[in-house]
């Protein structure tokens, strides 16, 4: 680990100051990618601003009826709020699939928000890869790519966006919310993240030194009837090969309205849109399940070891959507 | 007066050292405080081939905290090269080419090219990672397929002939109406003990040194640094009180270890190694991948006519070691005719090792999956198959077995398992949430081994006993099983007698692995506990103070602590009594044990019947297990709990051969691209289901004096295959190539 | 863990203190060898204290302290041989000889232990010749103290070093030196060494070693001062801002319970409490818990009587080679206060950041489903 210094933040404003101006600098939330990646030299900021002392803390509902996650609540304590097991329970879902009990416990929202792909040959600083060094190439197109990404791939990457949590927030529709030197800014998060292009290494719309103070889910009436599946290697602790985040409004056998958000997939949290019209309007049941799964997929495209992926996608969606139809809005 | 009565052999008595286990207090290799202590970091190649052209240090030099960069430029020249060593077909774990900074060359990715030694870790870390290093890189050989055509035939096959051949493999054919013929591959696999390799070194002036270090042989470690450093082997003391796993791994010595003892002579002060868990998939071996072709082949009412195993493992470039797969295949069933063989493919890998039942653990998921494609074939239970080829004389030497119980491992293991409730077509169960429901099984089994072994007994005058024997406890029990054994043989209770392991100061003893420390450790321990009290009796009886006296031995016996007259045992005295009048600082006796003839004369090997039930989600395709049972005959069990225990541990062992383990090598550079806990997968918590095991009563009066088979790799063979065979009958699909992830069935 | 320079020896028992004079007391036999502590005056002594029960490396540790007094100059405290004589050990010093009674009876006198505050736990006094305690270290069983700390301690009792000339080297104590660790370990408590410091006559370092260097602090890099409390004693440590709380227990507490299996949050071994909850320590930066509350699990027991967690994985066999054991324990004591359903399966799937490679699930899990059930029980 490269040498830094470290300081702890007393409140917002002490944040911000801390980083302006430098570029070495980085915040310290729960540290379960920072200090990782910082063991491994892949990242070496030289200064660390631990944010864990900012209070935001608290899970609070929105007048509209929306909810409100400050950037510090802890995985684990999401996991089990009372008001996103029964609102948002495919949030709670997806959190409790994620890592394990002892990192929930430590991870951030804000944090979750912001973790890096597990990519190989990102976390390996002795091969090439664009996304840690930009243009020394991509050691994952022609290496060994069965944890990488099918959607929203670029011919300089194809690493997956590993988050659990960040697939329910694309479902779900939710707004990030930052300060920085320009003030607050509401980022919908399907316009958050960057799918690699020509530029892996710029993986979020954040500037230098923006602090992400909270997460809000809007009201969706139908929330409640949503589900987070999950398929991997393990039984637990293991990141998804594929996975499924949706939220079915289903009124006298008819799917009015419908949000589908895959992830182990694709280059970042991914929206399917596509799969989302598609099941509009259609009666609910194996059909309309299936058509929407092929368009999510649709585009996809594999590698050497990952064209298992867009069959155990497809499947995994209908799985999703056939259990988030079982419960009752 | 030399039969014991065995009070606590057998009982599952608590560990001995769980307390300690359990509090935090039981020290491993990288935990001895020593002063002015100071911290080694290794530095590894990124290429498979070639040399080092250059490395700068300059920075790593200024690094705060740096005391010293060793690399193969300025390294101390050791005074017997081991990059030298014999290596070879013998694969002794104390024979092996290491890479200890001595020249440049470059064999494997991730192998020793430089060590930092600092005043902190986080400053050893850190100087480490600035070292820049120069190759001259060659063109490695990665892949086996592309290899195989280089294949050749090892001199021996892991102590194991490397080929076999009996009768006629042609008429075999011939006769048969079904015939089976299948490769199946596994994969390299790395044994990711949970304590990372670490030795601790420290050097007395020039010519006395200790390590404290993880292993399953601290003799080796002995033998292996005097021969390096040139000592006399009095000079080397090797410690391992506690060791977090090995597996195989830490049988064997490697570069780390006398690279920290190069390290601590070099800047003179103690100096802790550890290995990073990425640098455990390389230097300290793992399981080499195989490629094995089975063929089987049976007449209509199941009986084999011709069998053939052929196997392909890999070694590295520069020394050699065998997967035995075919040897099981030698021994299993009846084939009147068969051949078998071994061969060796070169690979820019490190060297691969022993890992919990080498050979078996492969093999046995190649024969026992393809005799279940054989039951499937001739449209017969696979119980019924195995069965109608039971080998009542090992096939290979038709010598006796010592002691068999696969028969009644069947029956038992049918019977608790409900195996009559499967029905045998592939996808005809469901479970009742719709999930496919497969059973399936096969046999286990692993050679008995002993070696010649020494033990320590000692009667002190206060009643208590210690008793000793370099030996090491891997978390097998064998603090706990030694007791036990001493115990019963001084007839004192455990309570009173204390063991002693881990240290090259107490009687030589053999390497803890193929599962051979309770038969040969435990012979020697317990001949020595005989020994001690036969001693102590002959004293009584010639002491004309001892209620005793003029008495015949035999006539005696002792328990509690107590001689006494077995026809009158109100009458006699304690060992306490004994040893004060006689004004003894101790009574001792130190033996050697050997194994005799038996090994001429009989087949000695343990067998065992595994059945599994898994559940698979038809569209998904992820497989869980719902139950394993289990059922050994393995001779004499010491510990009922921690024999149990071992048992589960094998079978889990088996469960992430089965569905996971895979050691990814990038194909261009060879470096091991999931080389850590995450993305190596080993099974969770969750991935553990009921495990029920049963030992078969089994006495064995030939195998050695205990009567133990050893049980530490039994487990793990044969519950892969049947996994496989589960998940065939579950789904229809036949995966031959490890592991069987979801991927593969959907 | 109770430093005695640093965080006053024994706050509890002001007796203890450095500056008081060392509690007498006598060491009984069987068959009448005795001996009292201020039979030794006029001699440096240190006492050590190790709870009953078994420890491998105890033999180790003692023989770690032997050598420091061997290198050490002018404390001629070495231990070159060893035997026994009727009810007696008879030491032999490199300056001096001396009789102990034979105390191999695992009989304990735990009064004994108790005068000195050390049931159940680890403890260190250094007494200079006038029988007052000069340094004093108390700490959970498998927590040794620093070695730079003692070796300050023995350089206070040492006398002042006069002209150096080389010394010849010292004859290993091979077997001799095990047997008398081997028949003292199970005692309540050893008192390893003893020398008259009156007798020194100049002479440099022993063993071919030359003589310590001073405590050392971590040269170069910034460091900062901070305090960790553990076990809800304060650490006053000056660290690099890099290290993380599984290295900073483990490399400069010295509380090695706490194991480093894979040091990227992939297997659990590392895990602790922090303000209660569980967490990796291996991701977790020390200079970050300043105020926090970090238990481990040196700090589960109560003296002797093992945290019910503990007692259950010793009873259901919860463990084989012990390494991923202090994390499984502590994130099972963890789960205790979690949301975690009634089944196996919850505890399986709640378990599942902690690898066992030895394959002990089955009985990690009977073992935390007692400890619950015992729990509902005890509450209704
Ligand atoms: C072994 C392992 C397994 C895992 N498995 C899974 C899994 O299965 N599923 C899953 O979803 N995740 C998994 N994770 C990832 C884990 O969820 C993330 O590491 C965690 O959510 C990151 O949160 P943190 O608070 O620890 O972030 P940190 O490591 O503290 O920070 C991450 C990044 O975000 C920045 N940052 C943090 N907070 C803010 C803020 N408020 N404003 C601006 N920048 C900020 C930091 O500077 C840093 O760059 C796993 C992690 C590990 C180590
Ligand atoms: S896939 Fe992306 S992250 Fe992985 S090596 Fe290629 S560029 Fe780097
Ligand atoms: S050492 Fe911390 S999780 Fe493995």
């Amino acid at each position: 680990m490269h040498p830094f210094s470290y300081r702890q933040a007393s409140d917002e404003q002490s944040a911000l100051s801390g980083v302006s101006g430098q570029p070495g600098a980085a915040y310290l939330a729960g540290g379960t990618t920072l200090i990782d990646l910082m063991k491994l030299d892949v990242q070496k900021p030289s200064q660390l601003i631990d944010i864990t002392p900012l209070p935001w803390t608290k899970i609070t509902e929105l007048p509209g009826g929306g909810v409100s996650i400050g950037a510090m609540v802890r995985n684990s304590d999401l996991a089990h709020s009372e008001i996103i097991m029964t609102r948002y329970p495919v949030l709670s879902e997806a959190l409790l699939s994620g890592a394990s009990p002892q990192l929930r416990k430590m991870a951030t929202t804000g944090g979750n928000l912001l973790q890096r792909t597990r990519c190989y040959y990102f976390r390996d600083i002795t091969t090439p890869c664009n996304k840690r060094e930009p243009g020394s190439g991509c050691s994952a197109m022609d290496g060994y790519n069965r944890i990488h990404a099918i959607l929203g791939t670029s011919k300089h990457c194809i690493a997956t966006h590993p988050s659990d949590m960040c697939v329910a927030l694309t479902a779900l529709d939710a707004t990030i919310v930052t300060r920085g030197a320009k003030g607050e800014r509401r980022i919908p998060i399907n316009e958050f993240y960057f799918t690699p292009g020509d530029h892996p290494e710029r993986e979020n719309v954040l500037e230098p030194g923006e602090l992400i103070t909270a997460v809000e889910l809007p009201a969706m009436p139908f929330t409640g009837r949503s589900h987070y599946r999950k398929v991997r290697d393990r039984a637990s602790y293991a990141f998804a090969l594929s996975s499924a985040a949706v939220a079915l409004d289903i009124q006298g056998g008819v799917i009015k309205d419908a949000r589908i958000a895959m992830g182990g997939v694709g280059t970042k949290p991914w929206r399917a849109l596509d799969a989302e019209k598609a099941l509009i309007g259609k009666t609910a049941g194996p059909d309309a399940y299936k058509a929407a799964a092929e368009a999510a997929l649709h585009g996809a495209k594999t590698h050497k070891d990952n064209a298992f992926k867009v069959e155990l996608a497809k499947r995994t969606v209908i799985r999703a959507l056939t259990m988030a139809a079982q419960k009752t809005a | 007066m030399n039969e014991t009565m065995d009070a606590a052999v057998g009982k599952p008595m608590d560990r001995v050292d769980g307390r300690l286990k359990v509090t935090g207090g039981a020290k491993y290799a990288a935990e001895f405080p020593l002063p002015n202590l100071a911290h080694a970091v290794m530095i590894t190649s990124t290429i498979a081939k070639g040399r080092v052209a250059k490395m700068d240090t300059s920075a790593a030099d200024a690094a705060p905290g740096v005391i010293k960069v060793l690399t193969p430029m300025n390294a101390p020249r050791l005074p017997n090269d081991p990059s030298y060593s014999p290596g070879g077909a013998s694969g002794r774990p104390q024979d092996r080419k290491l890479s200890v900074l001595q020249n440049s060359a470059v064999y494997y990715n991730n192998e020793p090219i430089g060590l930092v030694i600092a005043e902190t870790l986080e400053q050893a870390m850190h100087a480490a990672a600035l070292v820049q290093v120069e190759y001259k890189e060659e063109k490695p050989a990665l892949n086996m397929g592309r290899e195989k055509k280089n294949a050749y035939k090892p001199k021996a096959a892991n102590q194991e002939p490397t080929d076999t051949h009996r009768g006629d493999i042609t008429s075999g054919q011939r006769d048969a109406s079904r015939r089976v013929e299948q490769t199946y591959t596994t994969p390299m696999e790395n044994h990711n003990p949970m304590e990372p390799h670490a030795t601790t070194a420290v050097w007395d002036g020039d010519d006395r040194l200790t390590v404290y270090d993880a292993t399953q042989g601290v003799f080796g470690v002995q033998n292996v640094l005097s021969r390096i450093f040139a000592l006399p082997k009095s000079n080397v003391r090797c410690v391992s009180y506690f060791v977090g796993g090995g597996f195989g791994c830490k049988g064997s010595v490697w570069s780390h270890i006398p690279l920290a003892a190069m390290a601590a002579k070099s800047v003179g002060r103690p100096v802790k190694l550890s290995l990073t868990r990425a640098q455990m998939f390389g230097m300290v071996g793992y399981r080499p991948q195989t490629e094995q072709d089975l063929m089987v082949a049976a007449k209509s009412d199941g009986a084999i006519t011709a069998s053939s195993h052929a196997s392909w493992s890999n070694t590295s470039t520069f020394d050699e070691f065998v997967e035995p797969t075919a040897a099981v295949t030698r021994i299993l069933y009846e084939s009147p005719a068969q051949e078998t063989s071994h061969r060796l493919v070169r690979l820019n890998y490190g060297t691969p090792t022993f890992m919990r039942a080498p050979g078996e653990s492969p093999g046995t998921f190649a024969i026992e999956t393809a005799m279940d494609e054989l039951a499937y074939s001739l449209k017969m239970d696979p119980v019924q198959l195995r069965l109608r080829n039971y080998a009542e004389v090992d096939p290979e030497s038709k010598k006796p077995w010592s002691s068999k119980s696969l028969r009644e491992c069947y029956k038992v293991g049918a019977e608790k398992f409900g195996w009559d409730k499967r029905t045998p077509a592939p996808r005809s169960m469901t479970a009742p949430d719709g999930r496919l429901l497969g059973m399936g099984m096969a046999s286990a089994t692993y050679p008995v081994r002993r070696s010649a072994a020494s033990a320590l007994a000692r009667l002190l005058p206060d009643g208590t006993a210690y008793v000793q024997a370099g030996t090491q406890d891997l978390g097998t029990g064998t603090y706990t099983i030694m007791t036990q054994i001493a115990a019963d043989a001084l007839g004192l209770p455990v309570e009173r007698v204390r063991f002693e392991l881990g240290d090259t100061e107490m009687p030589e003893t053999p390497v803890s692995g193929g599962s051979q420390t309770a038969a040969s450790t435990g012979s020697a321990v317990k001949q020595a506990g005989l020994a001690a009290r036969d001693q102590a009796v002959q004293i009584a009886l010639a002491d004309p103070s001892s209620p005793l006296h003029g008495m015949s031995a035999a006539d005696l016996d002792v328990k509690n602590g107590m001689i006494f007259v077995k026809a009158q045992p109100d009458k006699g005295e304690t060992y306490a009594e004994l040893i004060a009048r006689q004004k003894l600082p101790k009574i001792e006796a130190k033996i050697q044990s050997k194994p005799g003839e038996e090994k001429n004369q009989y087949a000695l090997h343990s067998f065992g019947a595994v059945f599994v039930e898994v559940l698979v989600d038809p569209d998904l395709g992820e497989i869980r297990l719902n139950r394993i049972v289990g059922a050994y005959g393995a001779g004499r069990i010491l510990n009922a709990k921690t024999g149990r225990s071992q048992l589960i541990g094998g079978v889990v062992y088996g469960v992430g051969m089965a569905m996971m383990e895979h050691t990814i090598p990038d194909p261009r550079t060879g470096r091991i691209v999931n080389r850590d806990l995450g993305e190596y997968h080993v099974p969770v918590n969750a991935d553990i289901p009921d495990i029920d095991i049963t030992f078969v009563d089994e006495v064995d009066t030939i195998i050695n004096p205990v009567g133990a088979k050893g049980i530490g790799e039994i487990g793990i063979t044969g519950v892969v295959a049947a996994i496989g065979n589960a998940v065939y009958h579950a789904t229809g699909v036949r995966v031959r190539d490890l592991p069987i992830t979801l991927d593969k069935i959907i | 863990m109770e430093h005695g320079a640093a965080a006053t020896a024994c706050p509890s028992d002001p007796a203890l203190a450095p500056g008081s004079l060392a509690p007498d007391f006598r060491l009984s036999h069987p068959r009448n060898a005795s001996l009292s502590l201020s039979d030794l005056r006029g001699q440096p002594v240190v006492l050590a204290f190790y709870p009953p029960g078994w420890d491998p490396s105890r033999g180790e540790q003692i023989a770690q302290y032997n050598k420091i007094l061997t290198q050490l100059p002018n404390l001629h405290a070495e231990l070159m041989d060893f035997s026994v004589d009727g009810d007696w050990y008879d030491l032999r010093f490199a300056r001096e000889q001396m009789r102990l009674p034979f105390l191999a009876n695992p009989s304990p006198q735990p009064e004994i232990a108790q005068l000195y505050g050390a049931e159940g736990r680890e403890a260190l006094f250094v007494i200079d010749a006038d029988g007052v305690i000069q340094w004093s270290y108390r700490a959970p069983v498998g927590v040794p103290p620093k070695t730079e700390d003692l070796v300050e301690a023995l350089r206070l009792i040492a006398p002042q070093p006069k002209e150096e000339t080389a010394a010849p080297k010292a004859p290993r104590m091979a077997l001799t030196r095990r047997d008398f660790i081997a028949a003292t370990l199970a005692m309540a408590f050893a008192l390893t060494l003893g020398a008259h410091a009156a007798q020194a006559e100049p002479e440099a370092a022993r063993m071919g070693a030359t003589p310590m260097a001073p405590a050392m602090g971590v040269s170069g890099g910034d460091t900062m001062p901070i305090t960790l409390t553990v076990n809800d004693a304060a650490h006053d440590l000056q660290i690099d801002p890099r290290a993380t709380v599984l290295d900073a227990l483990r490399e400069r507490i010295g509380m090695t319970g706490s194991k480093k299996g894979c040091d990227h949050g992939q297997c659990g071994a590392c895990t602790v409490l922090v303000d209660g909850r569980r967490v990796l320590s291996c991701l977790s930066l020390a200079v970050a818990q300043q105020g926090k509350k970090i238990t481990t699990i040196e700090g589960l027991a109560q003296g002797e009587t093992l945290h019910p967690m503990q007692q259950a994985f010793l009873t259901n066999d919860g463990y084989q080679r012990g390494y991923c054991t202090p994390g499984q324990i502590m994130s099972a004591v963890g789960l205790l206060t979690e949301p975690v359903g009634p089944e196996d399966a919850d505890v399986r799937e709640n378990m599942s950041g902690n690898l066992c490679r030895c394959g002990a699930y089955p009985n990690i899990v009977a073992a935390i489903q007692d400890v619950r059930k015992a729990n509902t029980n005890a509450s209704v």
